[in-house]
């Protein structure tokens, strides 16, 4: 009985985008998402003739996938703030805001997960989903620390560089680009590590366009002095990178990846953030009053110097506060602030007051 | 205590002073700002409380088995302008949309609006001079039907009264257990030093075979 388990599975995730569908949630591109998910199921189990087992097998894989997704998304555990700044992020690079949909995870690292071309081609086809989907997963322990879910920048990068090919296009236009540290003769391995270093430099480097050092200040954090890998190049490496464009100084894969942009005719690498004076505010134990799209990524950077500084409670008022509370106040406060930024937008844009 | 007056809470407000009166955001000053208070919004983060396999909210740490008061809780999230279900006799923690910080010399207490109240929904919460945070809203229906909140809506409203002496929220070596909080907190008795005391004198009695 080669299609019972793979119709167990559809009948088993048919009933679990049910149930997140029972679960009245307040973004409706979601809800149309699980529900286009959930309705696609019941076709797949009685089309005529039968589909391809291996097919199946494949759209039941997809499915499972994306329910990873809505699931985490749906369950009123993802970190808002931290996303709406990615949605802000978004509206240069794409003529519509995507779904971005996160899966909670117990593992202290991130991960974009694409969709697979030919579901994402289903999906839109089929269910009628236009959005572009972005997956992302994050450690459930930061979804409330947006200073240290910067990262999900990162992921967002992957993300632009997956849908417009940015790192093929560098390629394409510089074959034997000179990465540092990846050196030898033109053999495949050294092609493959070529175009993974690639993509880590322009998701860093995306990032970097968002929250400038901080980018920096978390891989020193998570992956202090990692050596090269087939998969990343050596953390020394990419904190150069960062720091050149963070400087506005030359680097031949900034000037790379922009020669490549330009030749998309996509945006480039510039710094999309102003800085916040968070140090005043911070030290009254108060939110910062944001005033721009600009500040609202601005403000990620700003708060971990301002972290740094204020970590070791040495100065009033961190001295008065418990081992540990410093961290947590900042990270709420960041959040509140972009909250409350987020609160006034949606007020002035209500047409009824 | 002098109960301060709009004028006084508008140029308090707008003083820019670090100990001045702040209040984050006020989305209609002309509406919020009445004679002698300032009505607060509802918040989006909720604490919902659920039928636990334990019997009772155990405060008392004489059990193995005791389990943290956030067990009988859950967390949910609206956004600004959804509707949140209040049922009758349910107890739910949320938090008012504003960010609140109090001058070292200002005291506030927080009760329902009138028409709250005639609903059944009574919140009475008081923040000490310098508090920081949100304030908690602690609700319950009091009535017998179930009562659709809208989050963004004015709930609550505030008076501050001015104090003759300043006081510091924090102090060295007593750490606020609800300092800057952002989001709604169950009670944070777990690490209440007096009820491990009140443990202990218990547990002492029970050694030494006395009864109460």
């Amino acid at each position: 009985m080669p299609h019972l388990l793979v119709d167990t599975n559809l009948r088993l995730l048919q009933g679990r985008l049910q149930s997140l569908d029972d679960t009245a949630y307040f973004d409706t591109r979601i809800t149309n998402y699980v529900r286009a998910l959930r309705d696609i199921i019941p076709q797949l189990l009685s089309a005529s003739p039968p589909i391809a087992n291996e097919l199946k097998h494949f759209v039941a894989r997809q499915i499972w996938l994306a329910t990873e997704f809505v699931a985490g998304s749906t369950m009123r555990l993802q970190p808002y703030e931290a996303i709406y700044g990615l949605k802000c992020a978004t509206r240069e690079w794409l003529k519509q805001e995507p779904l971005i949909v996160t899966a909670l995870i117990q593992e202290p690292n991130f991960y974009f997960q694409g969709v697979h071309p030919t579901f994402r081609k289903l999906a839109q086809e089929g269910l009628g989903v236009t959005d572009e989907i972005v997956q992302i997963r994050l450690p459930e322990i930061y979804r409330q620390k947006p200073l240290y879910s910067i990262a999900l920048y990162h992921e967002l990068g992957h993300f632009i560089d997956t849908t417009y090919k940015v790192t093929e296009t560098v390629l394409a236009l510089a074959p034997g680009i000179s990465l540092p540290g990846v050196s030898g003769p033109p053999a495949p391995v050294d092609a493959q590590m070529r175009f993974n270093h690639l993509r880590e430099y322009f998701a860093d480097l995306f990032a970097a366009c968002y929250c400038g050092r901080a980018i920096k200040q978390f891989l020193e954090g998570i992956a202090p002095d990692a050596a090269a890998s087939t998969s990343h190049p050596e953390s020394y490496h990419r904190y150069q990178a960062i720091e050149a464009l963070v400087s506005s100084k030359a680097h031949g894969v900034v000037t790379a990846f922009n020669q490549a942009l330009t030749a998309r005719r996509l945006p480039t690498l510039n710094l999309r953030y102003r800085p916040v004076e968070v140090s005043g505010p911070f030290k009254a134990i108060r939110p910062v009053k944001i005033g721009s799209i600009e500040e609202v990524h601005g403000i990620l950077g700003s708060a971990w110097e301002f972290l740094d500084s204020a970590a070791d409670q040495a100065q009033d008022p961190w001295n008065r506060m418990a081992p540990g509370e410093v961290e947590r106040v900042v990270n709420d406060l960041v959040e509140k602030s972009i909250r409350n930024w987020m609160i006034r937008e949606k007020w002035h844009a209500s047409t009824s007051s | 205590m002098h109960l301060l007056h709009r004028e006084e809470l508008t140029s308090s407000l707008h003083s820019g002073d670090p100990d001045s009166l702040f209040i984050e955001p006020i989305l209609d000053e002309d509406c919020q700002i009445g004679a002698t208070t300032i009505d607060l919004r509802l918040g989006y983060d909720f604490l919902v409380s659920i039928m636990t396999r334990r019997p009772s909210v155990d405060l008392s740490y004489d059990d193995h088995s005791y389990r943290r008061i956030g067990s009988h809780f859950q967390e949910t999230r609206r956004d600004l302008g959804d509707s949140f279900v209040l049922y009758p006799n349910q107890i739910v923690l949320s938090t008012t949309l504003e960010y609140i910080a109090l001058p070292r010399d200002v005291f506030a207490d927080v009760a329902t609006r009138s028409s709250f109240n005639r609903l059944g929904i009574q919140v009475a919460n008081s923040l000490q001079p310098g508090y920081r945070g949100c304030a908690s809203l602690e609700l319950c229906n009091h009535g017998h039907t179930p009562i659709e909140l809208v989050v963004g809506s004015r709930i609550v409203q505030a008076r501050f009264y001015r104090l003759p002496n300043e006081h510091e929220y924090l102090r060295q070596g007593l750490p606020r257990k609800y300092l800057a909080n952002v989001r709604p907190l169950v009670a944070q008795t777990d690490g209440d030093e007096e009820l491990e005391r009140l443990a202990d004198i218990r547990e002492r009695r029970d050694a030494a075979g006395e009864h109460s």
